[in-house]
């Protein structure tokens, strides 16, 4: 057995007669020491908590929230944490996959099972008083497909409710309102000042106190300005009609069932919004006009024609905001060409239509055996592919992300407009044994689901839209972690190992025409891993042979042979990360970062004062400059200095430019109280301007006498006569010293 | 980021002569600084494009309190030192209304002084302009708890014994007082500018407005109209920003800023001088429509509720009654 065999099987993919078939089993050999979940304080179950800042927690951080709060540190609370501890353990053996369990029920069950093996009594006193102090519950989420359904469901609803609960109570607030319009005509009318109507409003208890014929007739004689117009009259029961037949929000006013807004297809979900749109359309219109009502200002000249012409092409993506979003929830496996070019349909167009597709089989693209036929578009592709239309929000990511990605995913759901939710359930064909938490996991560790958001609104760029968080080692290619195992003498090994694509396409069983497992005496240098052979360039790939570890049940390490599809496969998973990469900047944000990194610590090794200048800079220091700054040269003015410096007395401001030439009068109007005293005394002479405030229109309208008695009556003074126009006045020289006053 | 289909419908904003917001022709003594104020809260109108059905005016007795009358909008012509409880009711009961309270220095320092410092700690959206003439104009020139020491009235005919009642120092001490200014009314521009800042302050903002009264007091202020230097000009970027006119009249300026409670205690108690401007400001402050919102007015629910009132008083045949003869 020589290395050529397995050269030649990664070549052609032919198992030479010595190569035998893979065992059954194998498993990347990272994934070896998780096997048992269950007793491993991982993500799941999740809570679904009533909380709309954080909606989705898992089991491991509430009960470390819990502990945090009444299990003192050291010894003395360390009986109660290993207490609770085993009760989380029993938590979470125990948690149905159908999601029907409260915590609060799991606690109860799993406290009833301990407690009945174990009689400690301390036990059953620590399970107690934590019982009691757990501050939340929800629904257990397991970590399974239908799981992702129940968290969508929760997130949406959420997400949802504040809005809704605004919407309907602004509904009641229009009907109510409308209402009091009518009302409060009818009772100014002539009808509603009638006797019988003033008997009715006064209640029989003081009747005869009342001549109810008088008290109308005196109403009567209060002009009646007469009653809203019909049309006006006719609008607003229209109006009211509308919101009480509506069906789109579950208010106490109407009738009639409510739509429903989950579906199970894209078809489906868009000819119900398309049937509903005139209903919509109706209830849209209704509250626009209802708003213009009650705020009196409706102009029938303006709106008739605009709400005669009313539909959906007056409609933004905003308008819609109001109303319950759909809910769509889709098996990417499961769906056909028809229903994937609807998904994209749906996301190009503006109605808030949730899609939520669920993709059991992230390997789906490189179906390693049909490469060259034309397939269909996995749920990745999909992604992609919504990615490029950039209308609508997008959120990918696992189902062993779903806590970490809650926030976006919440966003998303409740952001105007279409948004798609793409969920990775796990790797289909993966062996059974094999939790989904696992396979969905190390999809994203191998980058064959990448973690991504995409958010139209977040800016105007890709860099601004699209976000890649949730991925492991972002910057690298694949993410490096340490295996620990023991080799043939017993010793302890550690080495680094990347954790590829190939990794999880060699565990698929589909792909087992694709690895082979390379006996232990051809371990050599030629054999290199995936990661290392991708890195190589063209020439040196020739003498070198890929593999991947895998561990079989037998937990015996294993190099794998990978054959030339999967690593050709690996390279295009590679290839199109770094495109998302360079989509949300990352590569080059990240070699900035470093970039800016160094700069900053070369700067500092350079500024680094020498111990001798200590004192120097504590001088400085007290002086008021800043130490590590090498010493400014002496300071120039700026201009911006010199526009903060005091502006040198101007007598040519505005306000002496204002001033008439002497001996002219004047008033300084803007002082004005508007007393009246001046426009009483003289209305042809003194007149108001727009703030009320007097001037003088017409010098010529009044004598001097005129204007030196409005100065003088003046409250504030602000009247100056000048001199006096008509040398032939009677009583100048008297009037002059009066004016004197105020010149 | 596109709009809404309410907001593209709304009307243009229309641009509104300050006539529109005058009722009737105003009964004020010609002279007195009524008008003042009343051509103040009209600019303020005409600036904020405030529809008149919109806004309400709620007073008390005295002159300043025939101010509803003449401003075209809901007003409400109440009893003696009661209008800060109605402009309460009306607040909690229409948010959707701006609520002015205008009330003279007797009925808000003399019978509704209870009223007035409770509305302080109730923090309720709303403007109040107390017109201090210092005198009790309506009913003939009585002594007001504002009236100085010394001046002769129909009810002090040898002066007035007692101190006047400082309303800026107590508005100042109120509990949760969230916003105090005072003005002049023969600086009309200034008044402009603080009750624009006074309306755009979300809680209960409170203005007092030295006043003339031409009839009965004539000459009162005429020491601080003459004398600028005797006005004191609080001037701050939160507050009253003078133009430069104003700023060379009044020489006598202060930066004070309004979130400083201590000084805006100390200016107010200092004597001869009259502060002008916005003393104290505190947005944080919340209003009590924000600690207890009412929820919406229904009458099916009102009404239920008052039978559910009645039923507990009612006598019910043995065995009946809505608890089933609990």
């Amino acid at each position: 057995m020589t290395t050529n065999a397995l050269a030649h099987f990664h070549r052609t993919g032919d198992r030479l007669p010595d190569l035998s078939d893979p065992p059954a089993g194998l498993r990347p050999a990272l994934l070896a020491r998780y096997l048992d979940l269950a007793s491993l304080r991982h993500d799941y179950p999740l809570v679904l908590v009533d909380d709309v800042e954080e909606p989705v927690r898992t089991l491991t951080a509430t009960v470390n929230e819990l502990l945090c709060r009444i299990a003192p540190e050291g010894a003395a609370g360390e009986r109660l944490r290993q207490h609770v501890l085993r009760a989380e353990a029993a938590i979470r053996r125990s948690v149905p996959e159908d999601g029907t369990t409260t915590l609060a029920a799991a606690w109860d069950a799993a406290q009833e099972a301990l407690t009945a093996a174990d009689d400690d009594p301390h036990l059953v006193a620590s399970l107690d008083s934590a019982r009691s102090a757990l501050e939340v519950d929800g629904r257990l989420v397991a970590c399974v497909s239908r799981g992702a359904v129940d968290v969508m469901q929760h997130l949406l609803a959420l997400a949802q409710r504040p809005r809704l609960a605004t919407v309907r109570a602004e509904l009641g607030d229009l009907r109510r309102r409308l209402y009091d319009i009518l009302e409060a005509d009818d009772r100014r009318s002539p009808t509603g000042r009638g006797p019988d109507r003033l008997r009715t409003a006064v209640g029989t208890t003081h009747a005869d106190d009342f001549d109810f014929d008088a008290w109308s007739e005196v109403l009567a004689s209060r002009p009646y300005e007469g009653a809203i117009s019909e049309s006006r009259r006719a609008r607003i029961e229209w109006a009211i009609d509308a919101i009480e037949t509506q069906r789109f929000f579950d208010t106490t006013d109407r009738s009639g069932e409510v739509h429903g807004f989950a579906f199970d297809g894209c078809a489906r979900a868009a000819e119900a919004y398309d049937a509903r749109m005139p209903e919509l359309l109706r209830l849209a219109k209704a509250m626009a006009i209802a708003r213009l009502e009650l705020d009196n200002a409706y102009d029938e000249a303006a709106h008739d024609g605009f709400f005669h012409a009313f539909d959906g092409s007056v409609l933004e993506p905003e308008d819609l905001t109001p109303f319950p979003a759909y809910l769509v929830i889709v098996d990417a496996d499961a769906l056909d060409s028809a229903e994937r070019a609807r998904i994209l349909e749906l996301l190009a167009s503006a109605p808030p239509i949730k899609v939520v597709v669920l993709t059991s089989d992230v390997l789906g693209s490189s179906n390693l055996d049909e490469s060259v036929g034309i397939r269909g578009l996995t749920g990745v592709e999909l992604t992609q592919g919504a990615l490029g239309l950039g209308t609508a929000h997008v959120v990918q990511t696992t189902v062993a992300g779903l806590a970490r990605m809650a926030a976006p995913i919440a966003a998303a759901l409740s952001a105007p407009g279409p948004a798609l939710i793409s969920v990775g359930t796990g790797a289909a064909g993966a062996d059974d044994d094999l939790p989904l938490y696992l396979s969905a996991a190390a999809a994203t560790e191998a980058r064959a689901l990448v973690s991504l958001v995409f958010d139209p609104r977040a800016g105007s760029d890709w860099t601004e839209q699209v976000r890649l968080p949730d991925n492991p080692q972002p910057a690298d290619d694949w993410p490096l972690h340490r295996l620990v195992y023991e080799d043939e003498d017993l010793q302890r090994v550690e080495v680094d190992v990347a954790f590829t694509y190939a990794d999880l396409l060699a565990a698929d069983p589909r792909a087992q025409r694709h690895v082979a497992v390379a006996p232990r005496e051809t371990w050599n240098g030629e054999l290199v891993q995936v990661a290392d052979y991708l890195r190589m360039e063209p020439e040196d790939r020739e003498a070198h042979v890929p593999y991947v570890l895998m561990v079989g049940d037998d937990d015996v390490l294993r190099r794998v042979v990978v054959d030339q599809r999967i690593v050709e496969a690996t390279q295009r998973r590679r290839d199109a990360r770094r495109h998302q990469q360079g989509l949300a900047g990352t590569r080059e944000s990240h070699e900035r970062r470093l970039l800016e990194a160094e700069r900053a610590r070369l700067a500092a090794e350079r500024d680094l004062p020498a111990p001798s200048d200590a004192a120097a800079t504590l001088e400085v220091d007290t002086s008021g400059a800043t130490a590590g700054v090498p010493p400014a040269p002496a300071p120039q003015p700026t201009a911006e200095q010199d526009a903060a410096s005091p502006a040198p007395p101007d007598e040519a401001t505005p306000e002496a430019a204002d001033l008439p030439p002497p001996g002219e009068a004047w008033i300084e109007t803007s002082r004005c109280t508007t007393c009246d005293e001046c426009t009483n005394l003289n209305p042809r002479m003194f007149a108001y301007d727009d703030n009320k405030q007097a001037h003088i229109v017409d010098l010529q309208a009044g004598t001097f006498r005129d204007l030196v008695e409005a100065a003088e009556n003046c409250q504030v003074a602000i009247i100056h006569p000048g001199e006096p126009w008509d040398p032939g006045e009677p009583g100048l020289d008297d009037l002059r010293r009066r004016a004197a006053a105020f010149a | 980021m596109t709009t809404t289909l309410s907001e593209r419908l709304r009307p243009y904003e229309e641009d509104r002569p300050l006539e529109f917001y005058q009722c009737a022709v105003s009964r004020w003594c010609t002279g007195c600084g009524d008008n003042a104020i009343l051509s103040a809260m009209q600019r303020l109108c005409r600036d904020e494009h405030l529809p008149p059905e919109k806004v309400v005016f709620v007073s008390g007795i005295g002159c300043s309190s025939r101010f509803p009358h003449y401003m075209n909008g809901y007003g409400f012509h109440g009893l003696h030192g009661r209008a800060l409880p109605v402009a309460e009711g009306i607040k909690i009961r229409r948010p959707d209304l701006h609520v002015f309270v205008n009330t003279g220095d007797g009925d808000c320092c003399s019978i509704g002084t209870a009223h007035w410092i409770h509305a302080f700690r109730y923090n309720m959206d709303m403007t109040v302009v107390m017109h201090d003439n210092q005198t009790y104009g309506l009913t003939k020139h009585q002594a007001s708890p504002t009236t100085p020491v010394g001046v002769a009235t129909n009810t002090t005919p040898r002066g007035a014994v007692l101190a006047p009642l400082d309303p800026l120092s107590i508005a100042l001490s109120a509990t949760n007082a969230s916003f105090v200014a005072q003005v002049v009314d023969w600086l009309p521009d200034v008044f402009a500018q603080v009750l624009s800042l006074a309306f755009h302050h979300r809680g209960f903002s409170f203005i007092r407005v030295m006043q003339r009264c031409p009839e009965y007091l004539p000459g009162l202020f005429d020491p601080w109209i003459q004398d600028p230097e005797r006005v004191l000009l609080l001037t701050h970027d939160d507050g009253v920003t003078p133009d430069p006119g104003l700023a060379r009249a009044f020489p006598n300026q202060d930066t004070h800023d309004p979130s400083d409670l201590d000084r805006a205690r100390r200016i107010a108690s200092e004597g001869d001088v009259i502060p002008v401007g916005v003393l104290h400001r505190n947005p944080a402050i919340p209003t009590y429509e924000d600690l207890r919102p009412l929820p919406p007015h229904d009458r099916s629910t009102a009404q239920a509720r008052i039978e559910a009132e009645f039923d507990r008083f009612t006598v019910w045949p043995r065995g009946g009654g809505p608890g089933g003869g609990a």
